[in-house]
């Protein structure tokens, strides 16, 4: 009982970061119609920013890391991706596949074979609540996720951006002809999504998450968070954050009880199963496609 | 016709899509203050790919202005993007109503005022309720599950919300039985009678020459017959063609309202004379 409380609480740490990137995923899709697999690149790039600025104190090295992110996604938007708006939807992911790998190839290439860990303050420290020990990161992540998730949705339901956003994402004509700014809206919401990366990898690039600091170990790690939106429906802001969550526990629960090989592979088992009963996800819409 | 300058002027304007022949060609159109225009035209006749060219969104559609132009207050239209064209006051209703079917009846008027100042929000919101009470009765509810005439009201109601000062109407009879028909018609008149100018696009001519002053009849993407809309109800062509009345042809019969799809507009060709031969 105690080993399953532990879990589900480490388990929601991780599925607070993985829910952040799994909006990243949506919000991006929803604005372009794109599925973003630089995001991954995302992660990493501002991870290895935050990894430069490491000497510098750990708020300081966070706030640029993240910013990294988040400027990455919006050059990535108005250079590549706008530009190319009217290209089949298949060449536009091979395209964020494309910057994907130069992305990530480079930090490689300038790590070499390091994989540093970033280290906020609160590393490695654990709590205990009885004999239920938890890492505080977890608990710093779950308490950062719940916030930005729940900013988000704020914005997403009462700010003019938010409906702007949302009009886009359903009929970008008839947005427009509202007067909905699409290019502003659509860097805007890169900008988000990068800047949700950013964050994540603050959390994801620690010892606490992983045994894997800043490398590609990581950049797999985020996209692992393709699924959470998958699974979430890939148009659901809601999903994703549910998606998550699922994916988050999916992982810490595999991991303890049938091995810790096998963390990886349930999660993408659940998208299965999930796909297979609902094939646009627990919360897509049916119909994805604009008609 | 008086010679007072007209609000928006559309002069000698070509459009296509892609690479195929003109859509319209060469067409003039004059938007007098305070007025309502009428623009007839079966299927294919480039009545929708008119207002698109206004409101500049033909891009979307793969289709461009040639040449020609089209001003409001001394600003060349044609060069402005969609969305700066709707914030210097032509807005337009899109054919097929296209609300935001996830969005709640408040939420889709909402958007429709995010171009407004917004002091002056409540007050335009406070007029489309006036104007719709039902919108007022549904506003929690999402916009896909209203009938076809509520989705109608809605489509006008969030146009209203941008405080147009020209309002573009693209088929607003489309689908929806009579009676609703008639209360469009009132709408229209009640709108424009309170100062905003009207282009109506309606295959539905017996409506639209009912509430317009001005009207153009589009053929095959050129205009047929222009006048006031009191000429055009009389003329023996626009009985023949719009009105359902017994002058040689019978195509273009007014009650049928089907589908005015972006297809059988790029063929250039009206449709319904395709079913009489």
């Amino acid at each position: 009982m105690t080993t399953l409380l532990q879990l589900t609480v480490n388990g929601a740490g991780r599925g607070a970061v993985y829910a952040l990137l799994a909006l990243g995923f949506v919000i991006i899709f929803r604005a372009t119609g794109v599925v973003n697999f630089a995001h991954g690149s995302l992660v990493l790039a501002g991870g290895y920013v935050a990894y430069r600025f490491s000497d510098q104190g750990f708020l300081v090295a966070g706030v640029a890391g993240v910013l990294t992110a988040g400027l990455l996604a919006v050059f990535i938007e108005r250079v590549l991706v706008a530009r190319s708006r009217n290209a089949d939807p298949i060449a536009l992911v091979l395209l964020t596949i494309g910057v994907d790998v130069i992305v990530t190839e480079e930090v490689a290439r300038r790590l070499s074979t390091d994989a540093p860990f970033l280290r906020p303050p609160w590393a490695q420290e654990v709590l205990r609540f009885g004999e239920i020990t938890v890492l505080v990161g977890q608990l710093v992540a779950l308490g950062t996720g719940l916030v930005l998730i729940g900013a988000l949705l704020a914005l997403f339901r009462f700010t003019g951006w938010g409906l702007s956003m949302r009009a886009q994402a359903e009929n970008r004509e008839a947005a427009a002809l509202m007067g909905v700014r699409n290019a502003q809206v659509t860097a805007a919401a890169w900008l988000v999504a990068g800047l949700l990366a950013g964050v994540a990898v603050l959390f994801l690039a620690t010892p606490d998450f992983s045994g894997s600091g800043v490398s590609r170990a990581t950049h797999f790690l985020a996209l692992v968070a393709f699924p959470a939106a998958i699974l979430g429906g890939l148009d659901s802001v809601f999903g994703a954050v549910v998606g998550g969550f699922v994916v988050g526990l999916t992982e810490a629960y595999a991991a303890q009880y049938i091995g810790f090989d096998f963390a990886k592979s349930a999660v993408f088992l659940v998208m299965l199963a999930v796909l297979v009963v609902r094939p646009s996800g627990l919360f897509g819409s049916v119909e994805v496609h604009r008609v | 016709m008086d010679q007072t300058p007209p609000v928006l002027s559309i002069t000698d304007l070509v459009t296509g899509y892609g690479t195929s022949t003109s859509v319209l060609d060469h067409v003039d159109l004059a938007v007098r203050p305070g007025t309502v225009v009428a623009v007839l035209g079966s299927n294919g006749a480039g009545k929708s790919t008119l207002l698109r060219a206004i409101s500049g969104t033909l891009g979307m559609h793969g289709g461009a202005i040639r040449s020609g132009s089209i001003e409001f207050e001394g600003q060349a239209l044609h060069k402005l993007a969609p969305a700066a064209i709707t914030r210097a006051g032509i807005v337009q209703s899109p054919e097929g109503r296209q609300v935001f079917g996830r969005m709640t009846v408040e939420e889709n008027l909402a958007v429709g005022g995010l171009t407004t100042p917004r002091p002056r929000r409540s007050a335009s919101r406070d007029r489309v309720m006036d104007l719709f009470p039902r919108l007022a009765e549904r506003s929690k509810q999402r916009a896909g599950l209203l009938s076809g005439g509520e989705q109608q009201m809605l489509a006008i109601g969030r146009a209203l919300m941008a405080e147009p000062k020209v309002l573009l109407l693209d088929e607003p009879s489309l689908g929806l039985a009579p009676l609703l028909i008639d209360q469009i018609g009132q709408i229209v008149t009640t709108i424009n009678s309170q100062g905003t100018p009207v282009v109506l696009v309606e295959q539905n001519a017996a409506m639209a020459l009912r509430v317009a002053h001005d009207a153009v009849a589009l053929e095959v993407g050129r205009v047929a017959i222009r006048g006031t809309a009191a000429e055009l109800a009389g003329s023996d062509a626009v009985k023949a063609l719009y009105l359902g009345g017994h002058g040689g042809t019978d195509h273009g019969d007014d009650e049928n309202t089907g589908d005015d799809t972006d297809h059988q507009r790029r063929t250039g060709r009206p449709t319904l004379s395709r079913w009489t031969r």
